[in-house]
């Protein structure tokens, strides 16, 4: 009589595998309560930096700037984490045991990266709203909401086949600040724009869609090439 | 010169250095990497001489001792 | 592999080697020619205008005369020949990714190390340029920025190398960062058609702005730069080679 052995499904394997980092991360919260502090630690750097302006000053034109640049710094936190964890516990020599398209494996990690990050910008941009907006932004302010998605969609996709690579080296850290900013940039630059003009008012129109269009299409390529990539990466 | 010819090449004079400094960079930082790639080559067939060197030495120890055994 | 494939492939490689020294004389014969074109043959540029018109030569002038944008036929041969280099980086990368040998790796390697002096000579002559031109070291202007990021991507990719110890391991790193690299390469050359900007203007339109005489030493520079690379790449391959062959011996001796 045959033995009929079911092999899960590709979605569930996905499910399996988030849960997993979704599970860990709410019993101990040890990484997102540590990321939310380093983010609120580096606006009071921010504080400190810029308590020298006069009270004339516009803050509300860099605002999209310095909003971004506390993310990037708190996503190259997280980032490290997430990986140090799989290497520490030996998880990741078991998940390659498994007999499953490595692939999935990209995709879970980076999910459960966004689904951090999501959760560390709803508390980072109140935060900064209420410390540095005290000009009131324009009134397409909620726009900014796509870019921060569209933004931490491609900090996660790419932030997470950098980690991968990066958990195996040498200057673990600083290894993944060297090689991610340089690739995050052009998705940075554009995630800027949009939300400065989104912040500032003026011609929204024409640059809001022309940068969004930029970082989605920046998005999509970096996250083929990671989805294709991530399979040599992490049996290396 | 008249004036209008003078503002016609004003700006030569002044770029000219600017003009020789790019192209000598450029030329510099080629011949900076051939003279880096020639410094190792010459280092790797030091390291060469030296492997042959030994290379000898032990065949004299073997023929040495296959001539006593 | 068949022995037939291994002496084909190693007749190759042979040929390519004896024909290395060649190209690269002919590639600097070419370059001084477009340098000395660049210099006798282009008309110079019309800068700004000027209160008068004067007849020189054959022409009525009535705008400054640039000088400054003679760097600008060697400056775009180079930066082409840096966008090519990391392409065949890339193209390596994925050679290795696909078959795991090493020659594949460390073809990759030193097209790397010649993209990175083209990139360098690139900064260099570009920054002279902006120097006199703008009165400026630095602008934040599109393409210098992803060109300078570019020249940040090829720095990690040597920093990636040199950060990890396992042979197989640093390879597969390596040829993923190249292939990733890549992809900037494209941002870089197209940047200026999507965001206009002051400083670089379009080249290769359809009606392309540039005069025959204007062409000329330029493409005689490229073609001599794409020499001098392929000659160099051909000779820093032998040299990485021949280190190969020493820690095989090295490993033999030590024994």
């Amino acid at each position: 009589m045959a033995i009929e052995i079911q092999t899960p499904s590709t979605w569930q394997q996905y499910r399996t595998l988030l849960g997993k980092d979704l599970r860990r991360e709410f019993r101990t919260r040890e990484m997102l309560t540590s990321m939310g502090m380093y983010a609120l630690l580096v606006l009071v750097v921010y504080g400190a930096a810029l308590s020298q302006t006069s009270h004339s000053f516009d803050i509300l034109q860099m605002s999209g700037g310095l909003l971004w640049a506390v993310i990037i710094f708190t996503s190259l936190l997280g980032l490290n984490r997430s990986f140090a964890h799989e290497k520490e516990n030996g998880c990741l020599d078991g998940l390659l045991l498994v007999p499953l398209d490595r692939s999935v494996i990209f995709l879970a990690k980076a999910t459960s990266n966004f689904l951090f990050m999501i959760v560390v910008e709803l508390i980072t941009v109140p935060l900064f709203a209420f410390f540095f907006l005290s000009t009131s932004p324009a009134d397409t302010w909620p726009l900014i909401i796509t870019p921060l998605l569209i933004g931490t969609v491609g900090i996660a996709g790419i932030g997470t086949l950098l980690s991968t690579i990066t958990v195996n080296t040498r200057g673990k850290d600083v290894l993944l600040a060297v090689l991610f900013i340089p690739l995050i940039f052009p998705l940075l630059y554009a995630c800027v724009s949009a939300t400065t003009v989104a912040l500032v008012g003026g011609d929204v129109e024409a640059i809001y869609m022309n940068a969004l269009l930029l970082a989605g299409g920046y998005d999509v390529v970096m996250l083929l090439l990671s989805w294709v990539l991530y399979d040599f990466v992490v049996s290396a | 010169m008249n004036t209008v010819l003078e503002q016609i090449y004003a700006t030569i004079l002044p770029s000219a250095p600017f003009v020789i400094a790019a192209y000598a960079l450029m030329w510099c930082a080629l011949v900076v990497y051939v003279i880096y790639m020639t410094v190792k080559l010459k280092r790797t067939e030091a390291q060469m001489a030296v492997m042959e060197e030994s290379l000898k030495k032990i065949d004299a120890e073997k023929n040495n001792a296959s001539d006593r055994a | 592999m068949t022995q037939q494939m291994k002496r084909a492939r190693e007749s190759a490689g042979a040929r390519c080697d004896r024909y290395a020294p060649l190209i690269l004389g002919i590639g600097a014969i070419l370059s001084t020619l477009g340098f000395i074109l660049a210099f006798t043959l282009a008309a110079p540029v019309n800068g700004a205008a000027v209160d008068g018109t004067e007849l020189i030569g054959d022409q009525m002038v009535s705008n400054q005369l640039l000088f400054s944008q003679k760097i600008f036929y060697f400056h775009m041969p180079v930066a082409i020949t840096s966008f090519v280099a990391i392409g065949v980086a890339a193209f390596y990368g994925i050679r290795f990714l696909m078959t795991h040998r090493a020659c594949y790796d460390m073809r990759g390697r030193v097209a790397s190390e010649i993209a990175l002096v083209f990139v360098i000579m690139v900064m260099c002559s570009g920054e002279m340029w902006e120097r006199f031109e703008w009165g400026v070291w630095w602008t934040w202007e599109p393409r210098l920025t992803t060109y300078f990021i570019l020249m940040l991507l090829v720095f990690g990719y040597f920093i990636l190398r040199a950060a990890v110890d396992d042979p197989e391991r640093r390879a597969t790193y390596a040829s993923v960062f190249s292939i990733v690299t890549f992809v900037d390469v494209p941002i870089c050359f197209m940047i200026t058609r999507l965001v206009p900007s002051g400083v670089h203007p379009t080249i290769f339109r359809s009606d392309s702005g540039l005069s025959p005489d204007m062409l000329i030493p330029l493409l005689l520079a490229m073609f001599g730069m794409f020499c001098i690379a392929f000659g160099v790449y051909r000779l820093r391959l032998r040299c990485a080679q021949l280190d190969v062959r020493l820690e095989a011996l090295k490993e033999r001796l030590d024994d």
